[in-house]
């Protein structure tokens, strides 16, 4: 038998969510730990009241742990599988309830890390996270705004549009450069679409 | 239905990769999609980043317990009998005010419940069964316009034409013209069965239409 127990810090995301697969309860714990500071966190930021929260957080888990074979490597990390499974739950509770965010800047932090000091220190910033963050530090402020609407809430760019004051084209523009910058960020100069 | 260019597409991609794509402009692009790989990719590329931009949001230690309650509750689904599927089913048919949405993890025979649990003198559900799309989904969708209203499906998407664990996403047109994107839940081995309740005085569901989140097109009904 495998001391998981020993080994679980160590072991990879996906090696974890195969320890899922086959029943291993040590490796469910672990993901749990793993994961439960950033899907509780997006969850509390989402929904701002911390019983809904953590009811949010322990479906996301529960489903992520029990349907781990679900998880499909091509369309990207276990982080990012994981966080948007609370993402969509925190979405339909939200809408249940009638719940509008009031401003996208107060539930969302997306400025400078305070880990830095400037933006040479956003260089030092080499994960997907770090550079994530640099990249939309640099958003003019209305497309962050555009940005976190859409990507966190969901909301469609009419939504945006009316919330903002803008005209729709305005908005849809805001969010199509928002997510380009930052797909070419992750996705590199290499592709061939601007 | 309009056929789109690349570029059009190019337009739509961000919208559509972060599943805020309206109706009309969804189906456009979803047809184009289906024959044009390089737009996928596109696509594709997007929705990782729309997910990856989640990872933003800061952490945040859980309360006290957390842990072990998660674990718990996975237990306690492993122990459930199949006899909670009709309690769910029944639970949707009776929502009240605040009532969140029910979904398991497999097609059953939810029918008969759906009526066995309502009053005799309630609003008639109505039953459509769903017309596949590229995605070959099948299943059927139960309304109640009563009030409350509620609706609720079944998936099975296990053809192979999406993977089995696929989020789907679930529009309906109401009565009174407008579309909602009313939720979304997870297929479990390309099937799945979810319910919800529904905002009162929009005139009864129309049409419904259900996507994975990535822009497949599985299936649509019309009442």
């Amino acid at each position: 038998m495998r001391h998981l127990r020993a080994d679980s810090a160590l072991l990879s995301d996906e090696s974890l969510l195969a320890g899922l697969g086959v029943g291993d309860p040590e490796a469910g714990t672990a993901f749990v730990r793993r994961y439960q500071r950033r899907v509780y966190g997006l969850a509390l930021k989402l929904v701002g009241d911390p019983g809904a929260a953590e009811d949010i957080a322990q479906e996301s888990l529960v489903r992520a742990w029990r349907h781990s074979q679900a998880f499909d490597a091509r369309k990207g990390s276990v982080a990012t599988w994981v966080l948007a499974i609370t993402r969509n739950l925190a979405i339909d509770a939200l809408r249940t309830r009638r719940s509008v965010p009031t401003d996208p800047e107060e539930l969302i932090e997306l400025g400078p890390d305070p880990r830095f000091q400037g933006p040479e220190d956003a260089a030092v910033a080499t994960d997907d996270a770090g550079r994530l963050r640099a990249v939309v530090s640099r958003l003019p402020i209305e497309q962050r705004r555009a940005l976190v609407m859409a990507a966190f809430y969901g909301r469609t760019a009419q939504e945006v549009s009316e919330a903002e004051g803008i005209p729709l084209g305005t908005a849809k523009t805001r969010i199509r450069a928002a997510m380009l910058k930052l797909r070419a960020e992750l996705v590199g100069e290499s592709s061939t679409w601007r | 239905m309009a056929v789109i260019s690349c570029v059009r597409l190019r337009e739509l991609a961000p919208e559509l990769a972060l599943g805020i794509l309206p109706g009309p402009e969804r189906s456009d692009a979803i047809d184009h999609l289906d024959a044009c790989p390089g737009c996928r990719a596109l696509v594709d590329e997007l929705a990782q980043t729309a997910d990856a931009v989640l990872s933003l949001a800061p952490e945040v230690d859980p309360p006290l317990g957390f842990e072990s309650r998660v674990v718990e509750r996975v237990g306690a689904r492993r122990r459930r009998s199949p006899w909670y599927r009709v309690a769910a089913v029944a639970a949707v048919a009776a929502a009240a005010a605040g009532i969140t949405a029910v979904a398991e993890g497999a097609v059953g025979s939810s029918a008969p419940v759906v009526r066995a649990a309502l009053p005799a003198h309630s609003v008639p559900v109505s039953v459509a069964r769903f017309t596949p799309g590229p995605g070959q989904a099948e299943g059927e969708i139960f309304v109640h316009s009563g009030n409350p209203a509620w609706v609720f499906m079944t998936v099975d998407a296990s053809s192979g034409r999406v993977p089995p664990g696929s989020w789907v996403v679930c529009y309906l047109t109401f009565g009174d013209g407008h579309t909602e994107r009313v939720g979304s839940f997870q297929l479990y081995d390309g099937r799945g069965s979810w319910g919800v309740a529904l905002p009162g005085g929009t005139g009864g569901v129309r049409d419904a239409v259900i996507d994975t989140d990535s822009g497949q097109h599985l299936a649509s009904a019309s009442f």
